[in-house]
């Protein structure tokens, strides 16, 4: 076969291939919204993974979304909140509010709404849908520094200070929420914690944060070990509570030196002005 | 009857591959079981998610048998009211009382004869649980693990709860991570070792560094952690490039195993991530060395007492297929080459089935299940891949098999009697396209995406197969139509039972694969039957309820307009009271 011949059969192959996928992405390519290169991206890597939904909104692991008929404000609410007892998450979490307005921009798109009113700035305030973690947002010097060590789930790991603190929409909330933030380094290691007693729970006795009393038992953290043991003590079962607990801040803080520590004093500081 | 299964054994016709990779060192290896010193049977009670800790999916009861199968019917059936996402569950079963666990995290006990409820307990989630934005949103659940007092299992927010075995009240509850922060949660059963309950996550399809925690199993107090990702300073930290260790993946999202005699617990773990590029993560000039994102698709063992590495075995260096290795870990004693070895057999998700030294984890040989095979075209002495076929970044790449896998996370099963390995096989390729995609922490990172695809050539896409781990032969294998997505259940009675996705709950002779019952339970199948006995009477018990998320989903979608319906029972079937 010659050159020009087989050009020419490479050129028909190709038309043909090119046809279903101009068809299925005519509407793309015809529009002029910035957002919509972004939001395709975030699609493929966020929602297109497969495992999930599939490419240019077609069906995978999860239902088609293009050409559902969606309003803009469904996909919104879904977008950002997700869906309950299924396995779609939201997303206001896990995405900056610009990448999550482009996301919900090209899925409107998939469904033939070219220019839903989402503002970049403020995605989702105008629909009263949750707002995006704050946490997505830089803080300015050492209080990003002190943020990253505080959820630090790599060299802190376990002994994060977010194991035992919630801050930001993060963190499992053992303690109560930090209101009065230490002075000083100093200060945090030798934190007073009132709330902790000594309780004796047939004959063994540990360091506990009493949550509850009543009827139904007593629901108590086990601080003996980190991460702390929620336990549920049933009425009925050998119960002693002390006021007094050798238990120490500085004793489950030690994976932290005392600089990273001052710099998340930063970051707590930074957060609650 | 309309069963695809009945069609007998369909030779490969498919041109892409071989059909086995036969690449065993075994010298004068014998066909025939022998004793075990292993205790790898369940007896009355189904202790475990894999049966025993040996997960042999085998059940010493024989009262129903070849002989008498046929005669099968319902004794008690429990609607569970959870519609999540199917019943992937494993029952336990301990003194007659049936332990159930459901996809929103509810357990049931019931009574294992007549199907009477006697506890119900529903998991509240915290009140501002979010479903992570990644691999973990599935809503599944796939079992308990009963110790002493305390039925324990993992929860969708990342917890381990245990609740009181004859109240169903909760005694103790720890948070493992934060799933808003690790993208991850727990969906897998727990296991029991010694006074301990160990737990790995799913998640490592998102930017995430697996591991697994051990905890009191009295007191949910921590005893260990082991991170399947090695950090700075430790062997294996130089197999990463940069920060790639922080987000690699390798979740060990299964159930792993337990020899008591050795003292170690084995573990399969999941594939490194980005799930379809690598160059992120390998380091420079290291693109063909082994041993390459350890410990990510690897068998590790591990010192039960202190979660200390034993050794590892790394199936598939800088994984770029989603092959993940997080599958069962089946244990057993055979003779190989004139001597009793203490060997484990273990598939990933390629369905390469690696057989080793348990002891050591030294290589004895490897096959291969899928008929279709393009992802590699070899394996090496040492069981190194060759030929890789890897995903290319803006190019679509035929591989087969697909990230469905060649088998799914449902379960084979071992007989000490027959020798041979049960296994749910898979045939689905798929088109991959990398991209190179920035890790954020706790957000998929599949580095790329893929679209399944069906083989040519073929009428149907699973078998059910025999084979013989020691000479990688296989002895058997029923074509099924759709997918088998459904654990294994064997038993003394030469019985191998499973289910498919049109809802035959199916029974074959484990000699020879003749499919001798069936009973339609009237939705998909995708959990784990068992088997246990209470009194005089043994029962056969499996839930009933398509998944129809992710895997299920993928599967839909292929086969359009197949209604692989819901559900969410157990059914259990015993044999007339004259038998």
């Amino acid at each position: 076969m010659s050159n020009i011949m087989k050009t020419l059969m490479l050129c028909i192959v190709y038309l043909i291939l090119a046809i279903p996928m101009a068809t299925q992405h005519t509407f793309a390519a015809n529009l002029d919204n910035p957002l919509l290169d972004r939001g395709e991206e975030v699609y493929r890597m966020t929602c297109a993974t497969s495992y999930c939904h599939g490419v240019g909104g077609e069906a995978a692991g999860a239902p088609r979304l293009a050409a559902r008929d969606f309003d803009p404000l469904y996909i919104a609410e879904i977008t950002a909140n997700g869906v309950p007892d299924t396995p779609m998450a939201g997303f206001a979490n896990a995405l900056s509010g610009e990448d999550l307005t482009a996301v919900m921009t090209y899925v409107a798109s998939l469904n033939g709404i070219y220019n839903p009113e989402f503002s970049v700035n403020d995605p989702l305030a105008s629909l009263g849908i949750a707002q995006v973690n704050p946490r997505r947002i830089p803080l300015a010097g050492n209080s990003q520094a002190g943020r990253e060590l505080f959820f630090d789930a790599y060299d802190k790991g376990i002994k994060r200070c977010s194991t035992c603190h919630e801050m930001e929409g993060i963190g499992i909330p053992v303690a109560a929420p930090i209101q009065d933030i230490p002075g000083s380094v100093r200060a945090l290691k030798n934190l007073a914690t009132a709330e902790v007693h000594t309780v004796v729970i047939s004959d063994e006795s540990m360091p506990a944060l009493i949550l509850s009393q009543g009827v139904a038992g007593t629901l108590l953290y086990d601080l003996t070990s980190v991460p702390p043991v929620l336990r549920t003590i049933q009425p009925g079962i050998d119960l002693e509570i002390e006021d007094m607990s050798n238990w120490q801040h500085r004793d489950f803080i030690q994976a932290y030196s005392d600089q990273e520590l001052s710099l998340v004093l930063d970051f707590l500081n930074a957060i609650t002005e | 009857m309309m069963l695809n299964l009945q069609t007998g054994f369909r030779p490969n016709r498919y041109c892409l591959t071989p059909a086995l990779l036969l690449l065993l060192v075994f010298a004068g290896a014998g066909t025939a079981a022998q004793p075990e010193s292993l205790q790898g049977a369940t007896g009355k009670d189904w202790p475990g998610y894999g049966g025993s800790s040996a997960a042999w999916r085998y059940s010493g009861l024989d009262q129903v048998n070849r002989d008498n199968v046929n005669q099968l019917r319902p004794a008690w059936i429990f609607q569970t009211d959870d519609y999540g996402d199917g019943l992937t569950s494993t029952p336990i079963v301990i003194d007659g009382v049936m332990y159930l666990s459901t996809p929103s995290n509810w357990i049931y006990a019931l009574d294992a004869a007549t199907g009477e409820m006697l506890w119900h307990y529903e998991y509240k989630t915290r009140p501002d649980f979010v479903k992570p934005g990644s691999s973990g949103a599935f809503i599944q659940n796939r079992g308990v693990a009963v110790h002493g007092d305390k039925v324990i299992m993992g929860t969708v927010d990342h917890a381990l709860v245990a609740v009181n075995k004859d109240t169903g009240l909760e005694e103790w509850k720890v948070y493992v991570d934060d799933s808003r922060q690790c993208g991850c949660n727990i969906l897998s059963a727990p296991l029991i070792v010694k006074d301990m309950v160990i737990i790995g996550q799913n998640g490592g399809d998102g930017a995430f560094r697996g591991y697994l925690t051990a905890f009191d199993a009295d007191t949910g107090r921590f005893r260990w952690r082991f991170y399947t990702i090695p950090g700075p300073g430790e062997p294996g930290h130089d197999s990463w490039k940069g920060d790639s260790w922080k987000y690699g993946g390798g979740a060990p999202w299964m159930t792993g195993s337990y020899d008591p005699e050795l003292d170690l617990v084995y573990w399969g773990t999941g594939n490194a991530a980005g799930d379809f590029y690598s160059g992120d993560r390998t380091p420079e000039g290291r693109e063909d060395d082994e041993g390459i994102n350890l410990y990510t698709a690897s068998v590790i063992a591990l010192h039960a007492d202190t979660g200390e590495l034993a050794w590892h075995f790394q199936e598939v260096p800088r994984d770029v297929w989603d092959f993940d290795s997080a599958y069962e870990v089946i244990l057993m004693d055979r003779e190989i080459g004139g001597r009793q070895r203490k060997i484990l057999a273990h598939m990933n998700k390629s369905g390469l089935v690696f057989v080793l030294d348990r002891t050591n984890g030294e290589y004895l040989g490897v096959f291969s299940v899928p008929e279709v095979r393009t992802w590699i075209s070899g394996i090496g002495e040492n069981g190194e891949l060759l030929g890789r076929r890897e995903p290319v970044i803006g190019e679509s790449v035929l591989v087969c098999p697909t990230a469905i896998g060649a088998k799914s996370f449902n379960q084979m099963a071992y007989s000490p009697r027959t020798g041979l390995l049960y296994s749910p096989t898979l045939e689905f390729c798929g088109d991959i396209m990398a991209t190179d995609q920035e890790a954020q922490e706790g957000i998929f990172y599949s580095s790329g995406g893929f679209v399944n695809q069906l083989p040519e050539g073929r009428e149907s896409y699973a078998h059910l197969d025999a084979w013989d781990p020691v000479t990688g032969e296989r002895v058997w294998s029923i074509p099924s139509q759709y997918a088998l997505m459904a654990s294994i259940l064997t038993t003394a009675g030469d019985l191998v039972f499973t289910g498919d996705p049109e809802g035959w709950f199916l029974a074959f002779d484990a000699t020879n694969g003749d499919l001798l019952w069936s009973y339609q339970t009237g939705a998909g199948h995708r959990g784990s039957a068992v088997s246990y006995s209470v009194g005089s009477t043994q029962y056969i018990a499996t839930p009933v309820g398509w998944q129809d998320s992710i895997t299920g989903g993928m599967l839909e979608a292929l086969f359009a307009g197949e209604n692989f319906r819901k559900g969410s029972v157990m059914m259990v079937f015993s044999l007339p009271e004259e038998n």
